[in-house]
């Protein structure tokens, strides 16, 4: 008897066997002869569809024949094969496809949606995608992806892979979005940060997002404790794998890609008018004047005239659409002995004010090199230089505060005389001025360079092992210039308080600006390196159909870091920004410490082993763990272990397994222990600090202080994740394929300060201690559809997450019920409940009558007011006790985990294609509590002059508006559900729409392919919120806001 | 088969030897601190353990506070009157906190310095810094007693480990009083009256100790604290007031004899003194400086008709104020040449006139020589309201919101120019704060001779402070004082403390310790006094000055009845919370050790 196993086995090697000897017969196609028909010669070259890398191994095979060939590793072939017949060309991991035989073909293969074969970077080492596991997604990157509107790398990953989490960061220049994987399990104030390891070396978010999308051949997402354990005490916030491109061996090929695009604002809240404004504060404050800004009439109904009523638009006065330009060239290519992959790419960012400009430069150089048959070099060498040019921020902040500050700004405020000179509107500075640079600028200068060597061994001698080191190092320079200046500014004609003249006729005389006491010159300089060794060990083996494999880790990481400020004020001749013109007298000049570098080094040393285990690709299981040491703790606590383990089955191997719709079914489990030690360092030592100064002496002087620092904890380790996933993955229908996960997830040991352990009179800063507890779960789900009808190729893919955290423990000063955190979501919403409004006297009357000691926080009831719902009385006693105070606030939101959707389309037709990303959240509540502030004396949201309470408008929407300086106005504006709704949205992501010119054109000139784009990010947002206040993804409503951008572009390759 | 599971044995046996036996290497982890000071250098250094008491002086020693907005002294703008000034209050928003971070300093410094050798620090050195740090902590503890009552009282340095120690519930406040009584005596014996070294200018002395500790025996005497009037307490404060002001006479300190210059220029008045100074440590007086001078906040302190009226004439006698009799222009002419130009020292040295130069070396925009900085109104028919003048008398000039046409210039620094984007790069001389000055340590013994019946130790008082201010002795030498009665006398005091005193951080104080919020209540909303330009006058020029009876012929003082300009807003201040709620959120920490004050609801007892 053998059993049925042992059947399946057998019929799997023997097909291997098959497989092996057809291809090596295969090899002599000139044998074959026909004589019946008219043979021909196909010559042929086999490429993927997306990047035009040759196919090597790609079978050939004549229909209805068993006649076939292989490519060769340039992708190219040759069949001698009867003339009409068809070929059919198939590869692993690739969309088998039927050609015509023609003495010259181009064949290109689309990627299979389903590629379980695929092999997929882990960490430290690579496993095939069928033998996986854990939770891991990889994103091969696309064409389109590289064309994407963006500079910063983390964008291209919204929407692509389930629990990735991108957010939509704002337009201004080098904003980077924020990424998460799955829910953040912690309170710990540094969160989970996502660890980011680019070819090996592990790197920061800024250094992910510098990446230039055009090196990167694909990315890898570690979601569960059973593969992020290779990264122990840094594994829960997730992993991301950069891996970079290498060469292929083959012919030489040369891209050149050029893009150019301009970006449009997306909407703020809609603002008052100056009509508006004007009428608003007069309503507002019929009796007083808050501001010293009252309106006359005669005011109002001048600036009806001036922009139809709209007033200065400051910021239009300076706006323009920000734009981006790209250039990207790369060259790989190689021999059997030495491959490589070179590329550089420039970007240009011109910001929305005159005087922001981004420049990013990126150069990459990957060296592969076979110095002999058992060692591999590998050099990788980049370099990232990014060029801020930046408006100064002395007088309203960065450019972020500089866009609130003019676009609500007073709307009676003219900008520019009519021949553009800055005009003196009664303040320190003309902040239009500075945004064209009249006061200087801030410029930094970030270089890095990344130098990763590699040598890879295969040992001789033992079957399957082979040994790596790998030592890579990278400086971080980084430089910022600030020179600022005052300038001239012009004194208008005036008419009492509003109207300023703006004609140069109207000059009164000028007045120097402000914004700083004297003008200046500035450098802050920074310079940290690193370094990381890694010695590692691999084994990979088969002993019959038992198949092993792992790796053992040796990684030592060293970084260090120092700088310092140092500026001279004033310029005693001639003020330029140079260091030579600037004041000699020592009395000008300072020097500080640049806290953002201060002089330190840190260290980690850990020990690393994985080990994974199939039988006959049917039973697999895999082990990891990670020794970790870091110095942040003290000597005792600075070692954890940290292990996981996995199982998988693949059910559809089984024999038994008889279904035939399903081409593949597997189901894995595995759990894990990882960490997060964001934590500071030094936490475990007693130190004393600077303190606060004394001023002492008939002649004074600074007398320095001292004082304790925080008392130290010398138990501090870091929080730990024990991380469970259940997956199950399906390929079915031959076009669909599927990923459901579900994860729990118990973080412990978590980082905080225990408030309640002490009582008020206990004055030192207690440490932060381990004992948090935070339950989660989550599921991600996943499915992709890929096929042909007719001539279209098209693929679709939908991700969907959702993540609930809970908190176990975690100390609160709970004074009022509602700040209880124990056994409550993290995300939950407190707040007052309105019970109604005040509309009209008689609503007033009846309502002091029901509730004749009613009041909020000690304001008595009046008209225009909310009035809310009375649930408790002091002490936390469940009764009304006639007054609202913050016993009566209440959890109004039990949470507010969102639905994460990503939707991906993509079809392609004689060249043209279609790529589309959505990405989306449903199920989510946000607070627009922002737009009941503001001062009425700047534009206001538009609402509160059209749609709030007043005696003549009773049945408005919003309740009455109160002047900023009236404290009255906290009995609308404090947190309740009125200012709650829901932010769901849906949005296009990114839309990239190609043409490749058809290849047997563009060869005739010598050229591989051309291709032309049009690319677009963030076209529409389809959102309640957005249509009624603003983007639910902007932080406020006079944000700055998301930009929608277009750009199009070619891509030459030769 | 069997082959290859025992090759896959052996493997795995060589695979976990590996994993097992590799990581043994652990060592080379331990970096160094480079951020923080070793604590090992610091009670073996006396530079140390000094600068360990810098900290203590920098985080207590008040500087400026510009809270005039909060009693009848000013305005900050319209719609500013505070809600606790209202009315308005509430546990949740009004409380005061327990704050023990410098109670801990003091405490850790005095057990750390009691362990000092001698060989570390000289006795004498010893003996002083214990002596300053006792001080802070009496100082630290008052603040929270004088608004809370008693607290819970803690003299050691704290083991956060032994949780249960920590626990202390609150003092009477009789036995806070006795706590700080204590460390004050030991401080007035351990300090020396006046530093011998010029470099210690600054620092606490036994003046300081015995003037606080007699200023806090007069609140413990007073209404707040002592509702039966017990007569003892006014005893004590009165000997130690007096022997505060006695010591302090024998040691050189006296009234300094221009009141302008206490601010400016050390002087024998400066019992306390927070040294602000050009480059190392600046004020920025941006919050009370007129728009066109400064950017951003500004506004602050404007004086209101209560206190513009407060300042007697130069003869003593009472600057009356009718606002029935406006109307009449004779009488507002000669009452406006009475407020402008027959006032006390201290009226012009602390309030600011629109109309009159500004005291700082800028520039109105588009003059080229110092001007008047005209901050003064007309009538707007039109819109039925008064508006600032400076606008057209300066084209182009920007015209701040102040709205008073007064201005706080008590101790402004007159160095100080627009360029004030932050504290550290501002431009500017001297202007020293002075929290405790001779003239309270007068006024507090004077204050306490009176309850006791001792009118004429009262009275003296009162005519030092007005000599000082150059006000005319008259005829009966009596310098305008006219009360006789005990009930006069202590109203005198309560008049004459708003005016020496004004912006000083004194007026809602002493309010409450006399528990006299009526006097703010009866006074309605905050009243206004403005100089408006006569109907049909011309614009004053740039160089005019009110000052100059020609120019002030085209100007009348005004009534305004309600600066914040809406009826919802005047002075209603509760009169049945005198003492301050403790924090709702410190009290649920600790629920049974730190009552609320019966007052707001609470079991605690601050009379006790």
């Amino acid at each position: 008897m053998i059993s049925l196993p042992k059947l399946t086995m057998i019929a799997t090697s023997m097909s291997c066997l098959l497989l092996l000897s057809d291809l090596s017969y295969a090899q002599a196609p000139k044998e074959v002869t026909g004589h019946a028909q008219e043979t021909i010669v196909v010559k042929g070259v086999v490429q993927d569809s997306k990047d035009l890398s040759p196919l090597s191994g790609a079978v050939i095979q004549q229909q209805g024949s068993s006649l076939k060939t292989a490519a060769n590793d340039k992708g190219a072939f040759e069949i001698r094969v009867p003339a009409k017949s068809k070929l059919i060309v198939s590869m692993v991991g690739y969309s088998t496809i039927v050609v015509n035989a023609a003495p010259d073909v181009v064949i290109k293969l689309e990627t299979h949606a389903s590629s379980m074969e695929d092999v997929v970077v882990i960490g430290y080492g690579s496993q095939k995608k069928e033998l996986l596991t854990g939770s891991v997604a990889n994103m091969k990157f696309k064409e389109a992806d590289k064309e994407m509107p963006s500079t910063m790398l983390a964008n291209v990953l919204a929407g692509q892979m389930a629990g990735v989490n991108v957010s939509t960061p704002t337009g201004l220049p080098g904003q980077a979005p924020t990424l998460t994987i799955r829910t953040v399990t912690t309170f710990n104030a540094a969160g989970q940060p996502v660890l980011y390891v680019i070819d090996g070396k592990i790197m920061g978010a800024t250094d992910f997002n510098n990446l230039s999308p055009n090196d990167i051949d694909n990315i890898t997402v570690l979601k569960d404790a059973a593969s992020t354990a290779t990264y122990g005490s840094r594994g829960a916030g997730g992993v991301v794998l950069v891996t970079t491109k290498t060469g292929v061996a083959g012919k030489a090929r040369i891209n050149y890609s050029f893009n150019t695009g301009t970006d449009k604002r997306a909407k703020n809240v809609p603002l008052t008018s100056a009509v508006q404004a004007g009428e608003l504060y007069q309503r507002i404050n019929p009796t007083s004047d808050p501001a010293g800004w009252g309106w006359t009439q005669s005011d109002i109904d001048y600036f009806k005239n001036i922009n139809n009523g709209w007033g200065y638009d400051q910021l239009g006065a300076v706006w323009r659409d920000p734009s981006t330009t790209s250039h990207n060239l790369s060259a790989s290519g190689g021999t059997d002995k030495l491959r490589y992959y070179v590329g550089g790419s420039y970007v240009k960012q011109n910001g929305f004010l005159n005087n922001l400009k981004y420049d990013k430069y990126n150069v990459r150089a990957n060296i592969t090199t076979n110095l002999t048959k058992n060692l591999e070099i590998f050099a990788g060498l980049s370099l990232n230089n990014d060029l801020t040019y930046s408006t100064t921020n002395t007088s309203v902040g960065d450019p972020n505060g500089i866009y609130t500050k003019l676009l609500v700004w007073q709307p009676d405020q003219p900008v520019w005389t009519n021949t553009g000179k800055p005009i003196d509107y009664g303040w320190i500075a003309n902040v239009g001025a500075e945004t064209r640079g009249d006061g200087g600028y801030i410029n930094s200068n970030y270089l890095k360079p990344v130098i990763n060597l590699r040598g890879t061994y295969k040992v001789p001698f033992v079957k399957g092992l082979s040994a790596i080191a790998n030592y890579s190092k990278s400086y971080t320079d980084n430089r910022t210039k600030t020179f600022q200046k005052q300038y001239t500014m012009y004194v208008m004609q005036k008419q009492g308080l509003h109207i300023i003249s703006t004609n140069d006729t109207g000059i009164v005389s000028t007045k120097t600006s402000s914004q700083v006491s004297q003008s200046y010159i500035q450098e802050d300089a920074g310079w940290g390196e690193d370094r990381q060794l890694n010695l590692q060990l691999n084994y990979e083996r088969a002993f019959g159909q038992h198949h092993v494999k792992g790796w053992l880790v040796y990684e030592n990481f060293v970084q260090s870091g120092l700088g310092m400020s140092a500026g001279i004020n004033g310029f005693p001749v001639y003020t330029t920004d140079q260091w030579w013109a600037a004041s000699t007298s020592n009395a000008q000049s300072y020097v500080s410490n640049n806290t953002k570098y201060s002089d330190t080094t840190i260290g980690r040393k850990s020990w690393v082993g994985q080990f994974f285990y199939d039988y006959a690709g049917k039973y697999l299981a895999s082990f990891t763990y990670r020794y970790d040491g870091s110095m942040r703790f003290a000597p005792d606590q600075r070692w954890g272990f940290f292990p996981s383990g996995s199982v998988g089955w693949v059910i559809s191997k089984e024999s038994f397994f008889k279904v035939n719709w399903i081409d593949m079914l597997k189901v894995r489990a595995s759990a894990g222990l990882v960490g997060n030690d964001a934590v500071p360092s030094y936490y475990w030592q007693e130190t004393y600090v600077p303190g606060k100064s004394a001023y002492f002496g008939t002649n004074p002087s600074t007398n320095a202080g001292v004082t304790y620092g925080s008392i130290p904890n010398k138990n501090l380790t870091w929080e730990k994740s024990l991380n469970k996933n259940i997956g199950v993955d399906l390929n079915f229908l031959r076009h669909f394929n599927a990923t459901a996960e579900y994860w729990h997830t118990h973080t412990y040991d978590i980082l905080g300060l225990r408030t309640t352990l002490v009582p008020p009179t206990f004055s030192p800063t207690l440490p932060a201690y381990n004992y948090g507890v935070v339950n989660a779960q989550g599921v991600d789900v996943n499915l992709g559809y890929a096929n042909r009808a007719g001539k279209v190729n098209f693929h679709t893919n939908i991700t969907a997450s959702y993540g609930a955290a809970k908190y176990e423990l975690r100390d609160v000063n709970a004074t009022y019920d509602w700040q209880t955190f124990n056994g409550r979501s993290t995300t939950y919403i407190a707040g007052y409940k309105v019970a109604g409004m005040l509309r009209t006297q008689d609503d007033l009357d009846q309502f002091t009558k029901a509730n004749p000691n009613y009041n909020f926080n000690g304001n008595k009831p009046a008209l225009g007011q909310l009035v809310y719902a009375d649930l408790a009385g002091a002490g936390n006693v469940k009764t009304p006790d006639g007054k609202i105070d913050s016993y009566d606030g209440t959890v109004l939101r039990k949470n507010n985990n969102p639905v994460v959707l990503g939707l991906n389309l993509g079809a392609e037709w004689k060249g043209f294609t279609i790529e589309a990303t959505f990405n989306g959240m449903v199920r989510q509540w946000k607070s627009f509590n922002d737009l009941s502030g503001g001062v009425e004396w700047n534009r206001v949201w538009n609402q509160w002059y059209s749609n709030s309470w007043s005696t003549s408008s009773p049945n408005a929407w919003l309740p009455k508006r109160y002047s900023a300086n009236d404290g009255t106005k906290d009995v609308n504006n404090s947190g309740s559900n009125f200012w709650y709704a829901n932010a769901s949205f849906v949005r296009l992501k990114f839309l990239n729409l190609a043409y490749s010119l058809p290849s047997q054109y563009v060869q005739k000139i010598g050229v591989q392919s051309i291709r032309f784009y049009f690319s677009g990010a963030n076209l529409f947002v389809i959102s309640k919120f957005n249509k009624k206040y603003y983007d639910p993804e902007m932080s406020g409503g006079t944000a700055f806001p998301i930009m929608k951008s277009v750009n199009f572009g070619a891509s030459i390759t030769l | 088969m069997k082959k290859s599971i025992y090759k896959l044995s052996r493997f795995l046996a060589v695979a976990g030897t590996l994993a097992l036996v590799v990581p043994a290497c652990k060592k080379g982890l331990d970096f160094t601190n480079t951020n923080a000071i070793n604590p090992a250098n610091v009670w073996n250094d006396p530079n140390m353990i000094k600068a360990f008491l810098n900290d203590i002086y920098g985080g207590s020693m008040p500087g400026f506070a510009f809270d005039g907005n909060n009693s009848d002294e000013g305005i900050n703008g319209p719609k500013t009157l505070g809600n606790y000034q209202r009315g308005i209050i509430t546990a949740d928003v009004n409380y005061v906190n327990l704050s023990y971070t410098y109670i801990d300093k003091t405490n850790y410094f005095l057990d750390q310095l009691s362990a000092v050798s001698p060989k570390v620090l000289d006795p004498s050195l010893k003996n002083q810094y214990t002596g300053e740090a006792k001080f802070w902590r009496a100082w630290t503890y008052w603040n929270m007693v004088s608004a809370l009552g008693g607290v819970p009282l803690i003299l050691h340095t704290q083991n956060p480990l032994d949780t249960t120690s920590l626990k202390v519930p609150r003092n009477k406040t009789s036995e806070c009083i006795t706590q700080i009584m204590k460390d004050l005596d030991s401080a007035a014996m351990l300090l020396p009256a006046v530093y011998p070294s010029n470099t210690d200018f600054g620092r606490i002395t036994k003046i300081a100790a015995m003037g606080l500790k007699g200023k806090i025996l007069m609140w413990y005497a007073s209404p707040l604290f002592n509702p039966s009037n017990d007569q003892s307490r006014w005893q004590n404060a009165y000997n130690a007031t007096k022997a505060a002001v006695d010591s302090a006479a024998n040691a050189g300190y006296m009234l300094n004899p221009n009141y302008r210059n206490i601010w400016y220029v050390r002087n024998k008045e400066m019992i306390m003194v927070n040294q602000f100074y050009w480059s190392d440590h600046p004020m920025n007086f941006a919050p009370i400086r007129p728009l066109p001078f400064t950017q951003g906040s500004t506004g602050s302190n404007q004086p209101i008709l209560s206190l513009l009226t407060a300042y007697p004439k130069r003869d003593g006698s009472p600057m009356q104020f009718d606002k029935a009799q406006l109307s009449n222009p004779a009488y507002n002419a000669q009452f406006l040449t009475d407020f402008y130009t027959n006032r006390d020292d201290r009226f012009y040295a602390t309030i600011y006139c629109g109309g009159t130069v500004y005291p700082t070396p800028d520039l109105i925009v588009g003059q080229t020589g110092k001007t008047t900085y005209w901050l003064a109104f007309k009538w707007d028919a039109a819109n039925n309201k008064y508006t600032n003048i400076f606008g057209s008398v300066y084209p182009g000039g920007a015209q701040g919101s102040e709205i008073t046409g007064f201005l706080d210039r008590k101790a402004l620094d007159t160095a100080q120019t627009l360029n004030t984007v932050s504290s550290a790069q501002l431009n500017g001389g001297v202007a020293f704060a002075v929290p405790m000055r001779f003239a309270e340590l007068l006024m507090n013994y004077g204050e306490c001779a009176n309850e006791l019946g001792k009118s004429s130790e009262a009275l003296d008082v009162l005519h030092q402070i007005r000599k000082r201010a150059n006000i005319l002795p008259g005829a009966s030498n009596n310098y305008g004082i006219t009360a006789a009665s005990q009930a006069d006398i202590r109203t005198a005091y309560i008049n004459e403390k708003q005016v020496e005193f004004a912006f000083e951080n004194q007026r809602l104080p002493d309010l409450r310790r006399w528990k006299r919020y009526d006097i703010l209540n009866s006074q309605g909303a905050r009243h206004g006094l403005l100089l408006v330009i006569n109907p049909g006058a011309p614009l004053p020029a740039p160089t005019d000055n009110i000052m100059n009876p020609s120019v002030r012929t085209n100007f009348s003082a005004t009534y305004v009845d309600n600066l914040d300009g809406d009826p919802t807003f005047y002075f209603n201040l509760d009169l049945n919370h005198w003492f301050y709620p403790l924090n709702p959120a410190q009290i649920s920490l600790e629920p049974n050790n730190l009552p609320q004050n019966n007052e707001w609801g609470g079991s605690f007892d601050p009379l006790q």
